[in-house]
């Protein structure tokens, strides 16, 4: 019961940011974005009474999401599966909607440890605790999201 | 938008799916479907086990060399080679997902590359191995089947064997695939 109520807690408190982080890895794909924060949880609530509080629960559910989501991104690769997002949002003569798609479209675009740091980075999540959920040091990752930042902006400019 | 302030902007008014009311549960539920799913892997994996030595049994292999050698074989290479996939299945789902990328990405690695090397050595001699014993049992179908059955028997064995090398072979590509991308 109490294993319950505890996740009950961390769900509510932490769903808004692992959803919006499979965002970013599924291009906007809402239904897909679910399945992934879902598989999160899923294992967030299996691995809860190993969490030896090595990290704060924020940071360890942000490694949990993003080690799930970069699964899902091998596995697309690997089988070939391209996600229609795209296809959708091209015919769209919203210009808001046109802007996201380019966004997303540049940010699949980057190598999936860029990826991560630059969506933990849109996400306002400190450079320490980015550090802390990639595993790489922090003058790397403030160097790499300064180089990332160019990288995406140039992307989002010819698109 | 040009520059990445202008990025971050826009990135923070996406809309954003709101929290399912009914979520928790969901999760607690499919969880148990999980476990139940597991509980029933086993028991397959059990009565199979149980179903081939009670064949072998049944139809007294132990007192025909021939039979008792190509049975032996066919039966230890497909239970070693299930046994493997189940042991490798369950070490995957233990990989502590909570570590940082960097972490997980390097037990990742080192998953797959046991993997490869199973891939490499061990299936190889287990599919040998099984065939093997199927080709040591069909002088025994030659003697005791009509000619029909065996011609059937041994055509339909030929093609199960060449689609199964098929998909270990698809199985093996993917999963060197994902230590390539892995170790990019």
């Amino acid at each position: 019961m109490n294993k319950k109520k505890d996740f009950t807690a961390i769900f509510k408190t932490n769903y808004p940011k692992v959803i919006r982080l499979c965002l970013g890895y599924t291009e906007g794909r809402e239904d897909l974005a679910k399945d992934l924060a879902q598989e999160v949880f899923l294992k967030v609530w299996q691995s809860l009474e190993s969490f030896r509080g090595d990290a704060s629960i924020g940071t360890w559910i942000y490694r949990i999401t993003v080690n799930v989501c970069l699964q899902e991104v091998r596995r697309r690769e690997v089988t070939h599966l391209k996600l229609d997002i795209a296809a959708d949002q091209i015919i769209s003569s919203n210009e808001k909607e046109q802007q996201f798609t380019a966004m997303y479209r540049c940010i699949d675009r980057l190598s999936p440890e860029n990826k991560t740091i630059i969506l933990l980075e849109l996400e306002s999540v400190p450079q320490s605790e980015i550090a802390e959920i990639t595993g790489i040091s922090h003058q790397a990752v403030r160097t790499r999201i300064h180089r990332i930042k160019e990288q995406l902006s140039k992307c989002v400019r010819n698109e | 938008m040009n520059s990445y302030d202008e990025i971050k902007n826009q990135w923070d008014k996406r809309n954003v799916p709101p929290t399912p009311e009914k979520g928790v549960e969901e999760i607690i539920k499919k969880f148990a479907v999980i476990l139940k799913k597991q509980r029933i892997s086993q028991m397959v994996l059990g009565c199979t086990i149980l179903i081939l030595i009670g064949f072998f049994f049944y139809i007294s292999a132990y007192s025909h060399i021939q039979l008792l050698l190509g049975l032996s074989v066919m039966i230890v290479s497909l239970l070693i080679r299930v046994l493997i996939e189940y042991g490798t299945t369950i070490k995957k789902a233990k990989l502590p997902l909570g570590s940082s990328m960097a972490a997980y990405n390097t037990k990742l690695i080192a998953y797959y590359s046991a993997r490869r090397r199973i891939h490499y050595y061990i299936t190889p001699i287990l599919f040998v191995s099984y065939v093997l014993g199927f080709v040591w049992l069909l002088p025994l179908f030659r003697q005791n089947m009509s000619s029909g059955m065996y011609s059937y028997i041994l055509w339909s064995s030929i093609f199960i064997f060449a689609v199964l090398a098929v998909l270990i072979g698809v199985q093996i590509k993917r999963e060197l695939s994902v230590l390539k991308k892995l170790k990019q």
